[in-house]
């Protein structure tokens, strides 16, 4: 059993787990579109009508392709459709071989889904996901927790279907990715997301890769746009950093108190320099933000999480682990999220090897159990955990 | 005192008094065009988006100099409050901030760059103080013009590097259409500063990803995201590979995100050997042999010991950091508080030796220009 000097045994941890983000995706877009009224289904075609085409594509298409591929190549499933499409593969890849109490799946390149032109096509897309989600997830293995995609574009519409699927236990979030209007999702246009999602306590997810797509007018980075997806991958959490700095600034979480937060898809090693330089400069410019009356901080440990996803490859055991401890207690920050099935996903066993032992608790259980809106009202239970959780909202 | 040696500034603020000041060096046509009837100007530096600091400024009070100009624009004031009283052996003078390289019409940007170096030179290098040295202002959104003024004016004695303060192009600064850029810096044996400020001008690229920020909160607590892409873009389009000699420093973002980008960067290199034919070796080894960051504004955790950790995660930093002022902005860093904030065994490298390496000056550095009691 390798020893820790930084403190605490490194082992895989043999507890029960949540999987606080992986990802679904319809078989093919005719899976999707049942779901949608026939107008719609008229309107948007069908594969084959005509020689060479017959349908239009319903969601727009992500600008950077891993070299490798995307997705994992064994996630292929066998019986044909994406990685993420069948329940069987899904179950064997990752609920049994990670051995899950719980995922949270959050949609996988639908999550730009908001950000196309037609803005009515967007909503339909939202509603239909979300149904589609209901019927074919929902249900079929008491494990799975799925987040709504909400049509982020118009933001009374994304209200509206929050408090419409909010009536499903089944969804314990909602996950944005893509921005419809071109602003950072704290700008008060965005708010009656919020509003409602705090009223229907369910939390929003903000994934990486929103930007990436040709239809939005937001950048995937600052300083220009990158060319290769190397460049992409790391500088992809620019954005959600940009997002969680707006939020805090714009007082979503003064505003709508109990609204959580969780970003995923990102990393976890960006997390201190970012909060130290947002602290600082709270200081000056309070005069700016009188309506944010705790520093940044604070507004994070209270009601914002961090998705592990992928953890950094810090070289060594130690340098990853020692780089966070630095911010403070990061281990009531991070919930464990594997990313399946993406290229770069973290098995539960992987990523318990680089997080230290007195960690895993909270990592692959209390934190994601203390945050989502699981059914029944009340979180999956672990060994020794109290009711709520360790990290229950205010 | 916790540091009584020697420092170079990296990063210190000239500024003409006024741009009438300016004007003298441009052509007769352009003093045509800028001068105006009656009492306005055309502007010789471009718009800028709406943030605006407290009090409309945002530089120190305390350096606005008794005769009028702006901070930075006396040099009797910056002697006073800051060459002296610190022990400065050594000041790059880097422009208010030179994002007069922004503006929309190239060919007023080119004009004005060429005016503003040849002010520079001859009304700060002109050898009243050896401590003080220059940046080729250049305009990026024409290379192969930023690179002819590297040529012209690069290989002065008292330039010491190219600064790079707009993205002209709106592309990351890696791309190949800047390369010129970096040959001609090469070629003049300077190195390349990035202090990027041009987002702010709306060139093209945008300060940060995920759309604009609405308060100047955000967008300064966001600002590192440009230089972070365009180290990665400098990487991924191999300017360490092509010109082996180039070293680039990067300006006023800060450090302790360097672990973060590095261990990314170095985690994808097995990408970039299928998508770029231009990355032969881990993107940290590029770094630590080439870059330098400057201290500020240096990261200011509860207690030093956190940002001390997260720099050792990551280890050799006290190689990579460069001290700097940013005198005369707001939130310039005093040397105590920077020396209080590191560790001893740092100080000389931090302060002095990185600099003065990476700078190319001589180890000999002057005593006090006007005589006064050197320290150290």
């Amino acid at each position: 059993m390798p020893e820790d000097p930084a403190g605490g045994a490194r082992t895989s941890y043999g507890g029960p787990t949540i999987d606080a983000c992986a990802h679904h995706h319809w078989t093919n877009q005719l899976e999707l579109m049942e779901y949608m009224p026939e107008g719609w289904r008229e309107f948007l075609g069908r594969p084959g009508a005509f020689p060479g085409g017959g349908v239009m594509a319903a969601v727009p298409v992500h600008k950077y392709q891993h070299p490798e591929g995307d997705k994992l190549t064994e996630a292929w499933p066998e019986a044909g459709g994406p990685p993420g499409s069948d329940l069987d593969t899904l179950r064997h890849q990752l609920l049994d071989r990670n051995r899950l109490e719980r995922v949270v799946l959050a949609h996988d390149a639908a999550i730009v889904a908001p950000t196309m032109p037609n803005h009515y096509l967007a909503l339909e897309v939202a509603k239909a996901a979300n149904t589609w989600s209901a019927e074919r997830w929902i249900g079929r293995d008491e494990r799975i927790a799925c987040l709504a995609m909400v049509p982020n574009q118009l933001p009374d519409e994304a209200a509206k279907e929050i408090r419409r699927i909010a009536a499903t236990p089944g969804f314990v979030g909602v996950v944005m990715g893509g921005n419809g209007l071109g602003k950072p999702f704290g700008h008060p246009v965005y708010h009656p997301i919020y509003e409602a999602a705090a009223e229907c306590d369910l939390p929003v997810v903000l994934h990486a890769g929103g930007d990436a797509t040709p239809d939005v007018i937001t950048h995937t980075a600052g300083g220009g746009l990158p060319a290769t997806y190397a460049e992409y991958e790391v500088l992809k959490a620019q954005p959600v950093m940009t997002h969680l700095v707006n939020m805090i600034v714009q007082g979503v979480f003064e505003k709508y108190r109990g609204f959580r937060l969780m970003v995923a898809g990102v990393g976890i090693a960006w997390l201190p320099s970012l909060f130290w330089r947002f602290d600082t400069n709270y200081k000056t410019f309070r005069r700016e933000v009188p309506w944010l009356n705790r520093s940044p901080s604070e507004v994070l440990w209270s009601s914002i999480r961090i998705g592990t996803w992928p953890l950094e490859q810090a070289p060594g055991r130690e340098a990853l682990v020692r780089h966070m401890r630095a911010f403070g207690p990061v281990e009531d920050l991070l919930c464990y999220a594997s990313g399946y099935p993406d290229r770069e996903m973290d098995p539960a066993a992987a990523a318990s090897e680089r997080l230290p032992a007195e960690w895993h608790a909270k990592v692959f259980h209390t934190n994601a159990a203390g945050f989502y809106r699981w059914p029944g009202g009340s979180p999956p239970r672990g060994p020794g955990t109290a009711a709520g959780g360790g990290t229950s909202p205010p | 005192m916790r540091y009584g040696g020697p420092c170079i500034d990296a990063d210190v603020h000239h500024d003409w008094a006024s741009e009438a000041e300016l004007h003298q060096y441009l052509s007769k046509e352009w003093r045509e065009y800028v001068r105006l009837p009656g009492k306005t100007t055309n502007r010789i530096r471009p718009a800028t988006m709406a943030y605006p600091h407290t009090g409309g400024t945002n530089k120190r009070i305390d350096t606005y100099p008794p005769n009028g100009g702006g901070p930075g624009s006396d040099y009797a004031t910056m002697k006073r409050q800051l060459l002296d009283p610190l022990d400065v052996r050594a000041a790059i003078l880097s422009y208010s901030i030179g994002h007069n390289a922004a503006l929309p019409n190239l060919y007023l940007a080119t004009a004005v760059c060429r005016a503003a170096n040849d002010w520079s030179i001859d009304r700060w290098l002109d050898g009243r103080d050896d401590r003080l040295y220059g940046a080729v202002l250049v305009p990026t959104q024409v290379p192969d013009e930023a690179a002819a003024e590297v040529r012209r004016v690069g290989r002065h004695p008292r330039m010491k590097e190219v600064i790079l303060i707009s993205n002209g192009l709106g592309k990351p600064f890696g791309h190949p259409a800047y390369h010129p850029i970096y040959e001609a810096a090469a070629d003049v044996g300077l190195p390349v500063a990035l202090h990027v400020a041009g987002e702010l001008s709306a060139t093209g690229a945008h300060i940060a990803g995920g759309g604009v920020p609405s308060t100047r909160l955000e967008n300064i607590t966001l600002a590192p995201q440009a230089e972070q892409h365009h180290l990665t873009s400098l990487i991924a389009h191999g300017v360490f590979e092509k010109y082996r000699d180039l070293k680039i420093l990067l300006v006023e973002n800060g450090v302790s995100w360097l672990p973060w980008l590095l261990w990314n960067l170095d985690d994808n290199y097995r990408y970039w050997r299928r998508e770029s034919p231009w990355v032969k070796r881990r993107p940290s080894e590029y770094v630590r042999e080439r870059v330098k960051l400057t201290t500020q504004p240096l990261e200011d955790p509860a207690r030093p010991e956190q940002l001390m950790e997260v720099l050792e995660s990551f280890g050799g930093m006290e190689d990579l950091l460069c001290f700097a002022t940013d005198y005369p902005h707001w939130d310039a860093d005093d040397p105590q508080y920077i020396a209080r904030k590191l560790p001893e065994a740092w100080l000389p490298k931090v302060f002095y030796e990185n600099a003065r390496e990476f700078f190319g000056l001589p180890k000999t550095a002057p005593a006090q220009a006007g005589g006064g009691t050197a320290r150290g």
